[in-house]
């Protein structure tokens, strides 16, 4: 072996090409330090990722370098004496990391201004004793990836030196191996798996590289600990900390929409503060509450309204049941775990990020301008029997409405634009600081945002600061805590005697007649001349008729502390409290509205105070406090144990969790403010004050293990289990066990697997149950409540009623969850892919089921009904470059059936088993009626309230009985999407970076039947909506309308008329950025800045163009716009800067 | 390994702690009673029967200030066509309707509140007439209840007991069942009830003979009507609101607990905990919920004071219909030309143009709507005095039983409409008939006029039976206010038949309780 070696190293071709490679290394050298050159001076505290394993020195520092921007400076004598190095750190300081790579070499550096300086101390390491050059072996050969495609870049190595070489674009190398080192070389590859070679005897190779399984050590959070991706046998996604940021969204929901497969996403209002989407995981799973489990660093919590973005370092939603059952309480429609980010060791490092912007609305229905709504209205009186003597609008006044003459009396109002073109400005600010050492590591960061509404007398502001420490206190002692303080000020428009507010006013707003005029020409604002409505949104929000504001300050303190027992046991306790404290303050002080003659345009001189919808106003002021305390305390025991027997990898985890939450309110109101200044209720006459106050209390106690084991990096098997008890449900019915297991066959790594174009291939399944219990408390005892009172002899007595009906034997909603899952990644990991097929079957759902109403109650919550959720998820990535710019695209989807399987017998025409639990349900319909002998064929429809005329809807006799009533309903689709999908593709090059996010839904539909956008004149006589004038007339048979009337209530009943496809592709997010390099930064003490500019929802793509196909909802006619979400939903446009020092 | 062991019992003490202490999830509700703990005494019963009071107060009374659409006396205007106060007016309810769904089922859930109290109050530890009493105020609301949901869709499921969710298969009662219920209950209270209420508010034995006199009348019993009337002006407790200004009549609408002699019985309200909203939902002011039809305008007599005759109405002119008439048609009916708190109404103006008839009802425009007060604290009188002396006069005209008390039972309203007194004959229209024929077309006009917009219209209808039909009062175009001679407003038409005498059953209650049990009304 010996003597081969030696022979082969005395060709001298050899030498001769080995002098030149090393003048080529020499002269990049000088070249880089040269163009590199600027003054800084360096603390060594820049962040640094490597990961080598016998990497010669050049290699490791040419990669410092391009993290840093660090020169280095040194003579061949250095090189030839360095000993290779293996390193892996993440995000370490430089200063740590040169310390690393220096140990043991026979080497000494100093750092001037951002150069290191290395010198060689002369003392020779033991290993290379003797000098190189001297007996060498050539090697050539050709690198390939596993399709036999050459690699061009890949580092070979001399095991053991620093001596190395690159292969070129064909693929191919040669080396000359000197005879006193070591015959084996190493080849290594960004995205491969690092191969070992044994050279001796051999002078011509052909190698093939295999990928490395995608984010191979990559460390995903789950239930209670981390678990590494590739061992994972659940279904779990995960968003880093750059999905999250720099995002112009206040909101954690609204972030996740298009970014996670099998999330549902659902934004139906912009309502600063009060924006987030729903939530769902793999479908509606319940026809309960079906909101995931949130849960923030370990501690469970109802919401996560409170957090800054910028503060996350990891979002991990657990889908499956083997996922979730850890937490098997309230786990059933899934968890979202949230992890905060954390310090890390290294001098102190300050990130800084701001945003600044505004927002407006994306989509709003077009109101008919004043001349349009004149001639609809009497079209519509016309319809309906009224002679041109008796009609609203005179031609004079149309003919008023037309030419604008008269904008006193005859004005044409735009009110969306009045009362929605507020700029929306946006502005946030987050500071970060962070550092550590080997025993104590801390973060700290100050957060701030100030989003104001579109709407006068609305925004948002949220304050937070937190703070996460970790200390080690010996070997076998480590503790840390989390403190983190939000306080989130929402502002309204007041809200008088209980009267008014946000969704009030909008709904006043969406009504308001184009014919009206805002203000007289005296500058007050105007009474309605023409609608009959007595309202004035744009008065009503100003901050004339008072505030209405919601303070909400979170405190959430965790400690804990980790005792290791043994090596491989480990012990650890978490306390935790959440302290909510909301405090709300009305002031209703009223404004007057002055009527104007509507010949004249004369405003009168006393104002116009009879309002229905306000009573009262301006000659009432009330004022009302509101406050809220909620303590949500937390105690956690967690037991560890990990080891490694051989190929047997075990980790075992026992738990124990408590949890108590209370809630309390008061609230007190009291009227007729002494003077408007004064807004507090001393200031109030206590004569008429009204006050209330409740209390709550939920406690649950659980215990659970997990068990995990791994066979040979190839077989995977994770046991769960837990027994949770719960104070809402009855003794004996109170807990229960909610087990789960699962199994992952990584069959890429077995010797048989021989495909070169898979990196990875894992399958996986998994089984469980979980439950949900998401119900009010105590539903299970009979209660008597002091809701009520009655007035004898002119004063308030107190009455009691029996309380909302108990139905003592309610237990746990069970959620049995199959999930099946594939993990593939191809071409050197580049291209990754993800997909899940699963089943979740929940039955005894905590159902209020409709009783009879002889019972004279709303019925109690009973175990009943049952769903299915069937579908798949599908995420693929692919991440390539192409010269120097870098590019990725994600792609994601999930389709869900969801089946309603049992109704307890409650089902009726239009609900039926094996309909979706969000189903719309109503009449078919077969256009409309052309003539009266149409009608007088068809089957009769009185049934729905009147005898319908031409131009009215056609409804279908399903049943064909001859009339057409309630049971000729059917099911019309489902307004929760069945498909969600979402996509994002990026670029970037030299500084720039381009990103974009969209996500979409498909399969879905949304009602507007009843709602204003169907009816013209409807609600309560609000105004038409531009596509309304496309009404039937006998001129117009082709109408997309029926014809305009005021009393054809039938026709405004739910039907396939008034279904639309409310699918959409949205634009969630563009971003363009640009990093200052680093030869710039040096300069200004910065390690990193970036600065973009981004937007928010700037396209929607729907065949429902009315307005935000998202935000509406089939709900509630009467109020609210189009559903209950009125707020309208916003775009934003940001410029932003991201700044490390 | 042992002391390692320690160290884990030690620490998962807590655990052990928790789980022995097997009351850590006992919760009590901090802000309820439990039902082992209700039910002790006075104080409970009588808190309880508050409670009782609250919800049939509170748990429909808005569908008794709407009523007057479902009659010829009223329209709504389109902003309220989406709900059944109008389509039934118009004879076009369907089974399917959600609001007919949402009364039957308020009616049901203040008959399951008076099933609770009757059912537990037994075991109250009090004063036994207290208990009495209390039980006579329930059993009057449960009652009174029943007598809603019989008039309005005839035999219904009796429900005496608070039922489970086993128990609720009930079919309607059989013919007869439900007004005996009723009636039952009635007498209980009768027998139970003071004359005089303990305090304003509560309800009397003087309301309890009133509501059997109303149930009486209407189910053609007239002799027992008659009894049951004459029995409430036997209390003598009870006398028609005169005032000097001789405006009694509109001054009701300013009632407050009880402190005039013609109110029976009412809701009450202070403003805050309770307010008055029959003067919110019917006033023209703040509402077009309820706007009168010209067909209501013409039924008040003409009547010329200085010659003490009934005359003609003079139609030339709009403010003309409204000269010598009946004082309460402008006390009434708001209209072209009548002044309301210094402003001058006009139908081609806001808010009367935003009628759907040009008339509006000024009947609740009380003295605080004009103070601009906050809330309204005045009564919702819910039986009143005339009525009972109505009842009177109709059953024992009906009976044939025509003298001197039923003459003065009408004269008693008519004269007081005209501000004066019975004996001043010179200043009102006065009835002296003792036609039959005559009579009853008289007291029925009268109590048209007198109780005009107090929820009882529909009932007469019904049992009349003038409603439906080609020829009934709710059938073609509805007209308003005067436009030009011979020309009035269009408000819609109408067109019941006699299915329309009874609304349907709800849909969503006949399909609950299975196929079967609750038979639908005829004619849906």
């Amino acid at each position: 072996m010996q003597f081969n070696a030696l022979r082969k190293g005395r060709n001298s071709s050899a030498l001769c090409l080995s002098k030149i490679f090393f003048i080529m290394r020499l002269t990049t050298f000088f070249l880089l330090v040269l163009v590199l050159q600027v003054r800084a001076n360096g603390f060594g505290q820049e962040k640094i990722t490597l990961s080598f394993s016998d990497a010669n020195l050049e290699t490791v520092l040419r990669n410092i370098h391009e993290q840093s921007g660090y020169n280095f400076l040194y003579s061949n004598q250095v090189s030839a004496n360095s000993r290779s190095i293996t390193i892996n750190v993440k995000n370490v300081p430089l200063n740590e990391v040169l310390k690393q790579c220096f140990s043991g070499q026979p080497l000494d550096y100093t750092i001037i201004d951002k150069t290191v300086i290395i010198k060689y101390t002369g003392k020779p390491a033991s290993q290379l004793a003797a000098p190189p050059f001297t007996v060498s072996n050539e090697i050539s050969g050709i690198v390939t990836d596993e399709k036999g495609d050459p690699l061009q870049g890949v580092s070979v190595l001399i095991k053991g030196s620093s001596f190395g070489t690159n292969t070129d674009k064909n693929g191919q190398f040669n080396i000359t191996i000197p005879d006193n080192s070591t015959k084996i070389l190493v080849f290594s590859f960004v995205g491969m798996v690092t191969q070992e070679v044994n050279v001796t005897n051999r002078n011509n190779l052909t190698i093939h590289l295999k990928a490395a399984p995608s984010g191979l050590n990559e460390v995903t959070v789950i239930g209670y600990g981390t678990q590494k991706k590739v061992n994972l046998t659940g279904s779990v996604v995960t968003l880093k900390a750059a999905q999250i940021e720099n995002r112009g969204v206040a909101n954690i929901s609204n972030i996740l929409a298009g970014q996670a497969p099998g999330v549902t996403v659902l934004q139906r209002g912009g309502s600063p503060g009060r924006d987030a989407g729903s939530l769902n995981i793999q479908g509606v799973g319940t026809l309960g509450n079906a909101n995931p489990l949130i849960v923030v660093d370990g501690i469970k919590t109802d919401n996560f309204t409170q957090i800054d973005p910028n503060d996350i370092e990891s979002i991990s939603i657990l889908k499956d049941a083997a996922s979730c059952a850890i937490y098997g309480i309230d786990a059933a429609n899934g968890v979202i775990l949230i992890t905060t980010k954390r310090g890390v060791k290294g001098k102190v490092k300050v990130d800084y990020n701001a945003q600044y912007g505004g927002s407006a609305f994306v989509s709003l229905p077009k109101k008919v301008n004043s001349y349009d709504l004149a001639n609809l209205y009497n079209q519509a009186q016309t319809n309906d029997g009224t002679p041109a003597s008796g009609l609203k609008f005179t031609p004079e006044d149309i003919q008023q409405f037309k030419d604008g003459s008269n904008p006193n009396t005859h004005p044409n109002t735009d009110w969306i634009k009045a009362i929605f073109s507020r700029p929306g400005t946006w502005m946030s600010h987050n500071l970060s600081l962070s550092g550590g050492t080997d025993d104590t590591k801390y973060l700290v960061s100050l957060g701030y945002l100030n989003q104001d509404g579109i709407m006068q007398s609305t925004g948002y502001k949220r304050y937070t600061f937190r703070v996460n420490f970790d200390q080690k206190i010996s070997n076998k002692v480590s503790s840390g805590f989390n403190l983190a303080i939000a306080q989130r000020d929402v502002a309204d428009p007041a809200t008088v005697l209980g009267v008014g507010g946000e969704t009030f006013y909008l709904h006043e707003a969406f009504q308001q007649w184009a014919n009206d005029p805002i203000r007289t020409d005296s500058g007050s604002y105007a009474y309605p001349i023409w609608s009959g409505l007595n309202t004035n949104p744009v008065a009503y929000t100003s901050s004339a008729n008072g505030y209405s504001k919601n303070n909400d300050t979170r405190l959430t303190g965790t400690a804990f502390a980790e005792y290791k027992i043994i090596d491989n046991l480990n012990l650890k306790g978490v306390i935790s409290t959440t302290r909510d404290f909301n405090y709300s303050s009305d002031a209703g002080l009223g404004v007057d509205l002055f009527p104007v003659d509507p010949v004249t345009g004369i405003p009168s001189s006393t104002p116009n105070n009879t309002s229905a919808s306000m009573p009262a106003i301006p000659s009432t002021t009330s004022v009302a406090r509101g406050f809220f305390k909620g303590i949500d305390n937390s105690l956690q025991l967690l037991l560890n144990y990990n080891n490694t027997f051989g190929k047997h990898e075990i980790k075992g985890l026992l738990g124990y969790e408590a949890r108590s939450l209370s809630d309390e309110i008061a609230d007190i109101q009291r009227i007729n403010l002494s003077d408007p200044i004064l807004d507090q209720i001393n200031a109030a006459d206590p004569t008429n004050q009204t006050t209330d106050g409740n209390t709550t209390l939920y406690k649950s106690q659980s215990v659970f293990g997990r068990l995990n084991y791994i066979y040979g990096d190839k077989y995977l098997l994770e046991v769960n289990a837990r027994d949770d008890a719960t104070s809402r449900f009855a003794r004996g019915h109170r807990s229960a066990i909610f087990p789960s297991v699962s199994a992952g066959w990584i069959i890429s790594k077995e010797t048989f697997f021989k495909v070169p174009a898979i990196n990875t291939l894992k399958i996986r399944a998994s089984y469980g149950t979980l439950g949900n219990q998401q119900i009010n408390d105590y539903q299970f005892l009979s209660t008597y409540v002091l809701n009520s009172s009655y007035i004898f002899n002119g004063t308030r007595s107190t009455g009691i009623n029996e309380g909302p009906l108990a139905n003592p034997l309610i237990t746990w909603e069970k959620t049995t969850s199959k999930n099946i899952g594939l993990d593939i990644s191809f071409l050197n990991n580049r291209l990754t892919f993800t997909g899940d097929y699963y089943v979740r079957n929940t039955a005894n759902i905590l159902l209020n089921i409709p009783q009879p109403a002889i019972l004279g109650a709303a019925p109690p919550v009973a175990n009943a009904g049952a769903v299915r959720n069937k579908g798949y998820d599908l995420i693929a990535s692919y991440t390539d470059r192409i010269g120097q710019v870098g590019y990725y695209v994600n792609a994601n989807f999930n389709k869900v059936k969801n089946q309603i399987t049992d109704l307890a017998g409650t089902q009726y025409p239009g609900r039926e088993l094996g309909d979706p639990i969000y189903n719309l349900y109503g009449y078919k319909t077969g256009g409309i009626f052309q003539s009266q002998d149409e009608i007088n064929k068809h089957a009769d429809q009185t049934a729905l309230g009147g005898t319908p005329k031409p131009g009215d809807i056609i409804y279908e006799d399903l049943n064909g009985d001859g009339k057409v009533d309630a049971k000729d309903q059917t099911n019309l689709g489902s307004y929760f999407p069945g498909i969600t999908y979402g996509f994002s593709f990026g670029a970037n090059y030299k500084g720039f970076d381009l990103s974009t996010l969209w996500s979409g839904v498909a399969d879905v539909a949304a009602s507007i039947a009843g709602s204003r956008l169907a009816q013209p004149f409807g609600d309560f006589g609000s105004s038409p909506i531009e596509a309304q004038l496309n009404s039937w007339t006998p001129d117009n048979p082709n109408a997309k309308y029926p014809r305009a009337s005021f009393n054809a209530s039938y026709n405004y009943v739910q039907s396939s008329f008034w279904i639309r496809n409310t699918s959409y592709l949205k634009l969630r997010n563009i971003q363009v950025g640009y990093s200052l390099p680093v030869a710039i930064l040096h300069g200004l003490k910065i390690s990193k800045l970036r600065i973009y500019v981004s937007g928010e929802n700037l396209l929607t793509f729907s065949p429902f163009k009315i307005m935000d196909p998202e935000s509406i909802v089939s709900g509630d006619p009467f109020f609210g716009f189009g559903g209950t979400a009125a707020y309208p939903t916003t775009k934003r446009y940001l410029a932003g800067l991201s700044v490390t020092f | 390994m042992k002391k390692y062991l320690t160290i884990i019992s030690l620490l998962f003490y807590p655990i052990f702690f928790t789980s022995c202490k097997k009351d850590f999830l006992d919760v009590a509700p901090g802000s309820q009673l439990s039902s082992a703990t209700f039910w002790r005494n006075a104080d409970d019963a009588n808190k309880a029967a508050t409670g009782v009071y609250s919800a049939w107060a509170n748990g429909h009374a808005y569908q008794i200030y709407f009523a007057d659409d479902w009659s010829d006396d009223a329209i709504p205007t389109g902003f309220w066509h989406f709900f059944y106060y109008y389509s039934w007016g118009i004879g076009g309810l369907s089974p399917q309707d959600a609001n007919i769904n949402d009364y039957w089922s308020a009616l049901y859930s203040v008959i399951r509140s008076t099933n609770v109290f009757l059912t537990n109050v037994g075991k109250c530890k009090m004063d036994e007439d207290l208990r009495n009493r209390l039980i006579g105020e329930v059993k009057f609301i449960r009652a009174y209840e029943y007598f809603l949901l019989y008039n309005f869709w005839g035999e219904v499921p009796l429900v005496s007991q608070p039922l489970n969710i086993s128990e609720l298969k009930v079919a309607r009662a059989q013919p007869g069942e439900t007004e005996s219920f009723i009636l039952q209950d009635l007498n209980d209270a009768i027998s139970y009830l003071p004359v005089t209420p303990p305090e304003a508010g509560r309800i009397t034995k003087g309301a309890a003979l009133s509501l059997k006199a109303r149930l009486l009348l209407y189910e053609g019993k007239y002799g027992d009507a008659a009894d049951a009337a004459k029995a409430v002006m036997d209390l003598n407790v009870y006398k028609l609101l005169r005032t000097p200004a001789g405006d009694g009549y509109y001054q009701l609408s300013n009632t407050r607990q009880g402190n005039n002699q013609e109110e029976i019985l009412g809701w009450q309200n202070d403003g805050v905990n309770r307010n008055n909203d029959q003067v919110q939902y019917m006033n023209c002011l703040t509402n077009t919920l309820v706007s009168p039809t010209k067909a209501l305008v013409d039924s008040y007599d003409g009547y010329d004071k200085t010659t003490d005759q009934i005359v003609g109405v003079d139609e030339s002119t709009d403010i003309s219909r409204f000269q010598n008439r009946d004082p309460r048609l402008n006390f009434t009916i708001g209209h072209t030309g009548s002044v309301v708190n210094g402003q001058t109404l006009n139908s081609n103006e806001a808010p009367l143009s935003n009628e759907s008839t040009g008339y509006g009802v000024v009947k609740f425009i009380t003295d605080e709507v004009k103070a601009n007060a906050p809330h309204f604290t005045t009564d919702n009188i819910l039986i009143r005095y005339a009525e009972v002396l109505l009842t009177y006069a109709e059953a024992k005209i009906e009976s044939g039983q025509i003298d001197q008390s039923v003459l003065d039972a009408i004269n008693d309203v008519r004269s007081r409409a005209y501000g004066t007194t019975v004996d001043d004959i010179a200043h009102y229209p006065e009835v002296t008939s003792t036609d039959q024929a005559t009579l009853r077309k008289i007291v029925r006009n009268e109590r048209r006029v007198e109780l005009a917009f107090e929820g009882l219209r529909w009932f007469d209808l019904k049992r009349w039976r003038i409603a439906a039909g080609t020829d009934g009062t709710m059938n073609g175009p509805v007209s308003g206010a005067f436009l030009s001679p011979g020309n009035y407003i269009n408000a819609g038409s109408r067109a019941l038949s006699d299915k329309d005498y009874l609304r349907p059953i709800p849909q969503a209650q006949v399909d609950l309780e299975s196929s079967g049990v609750l038979t639908q009304n005829p004619g849906y």
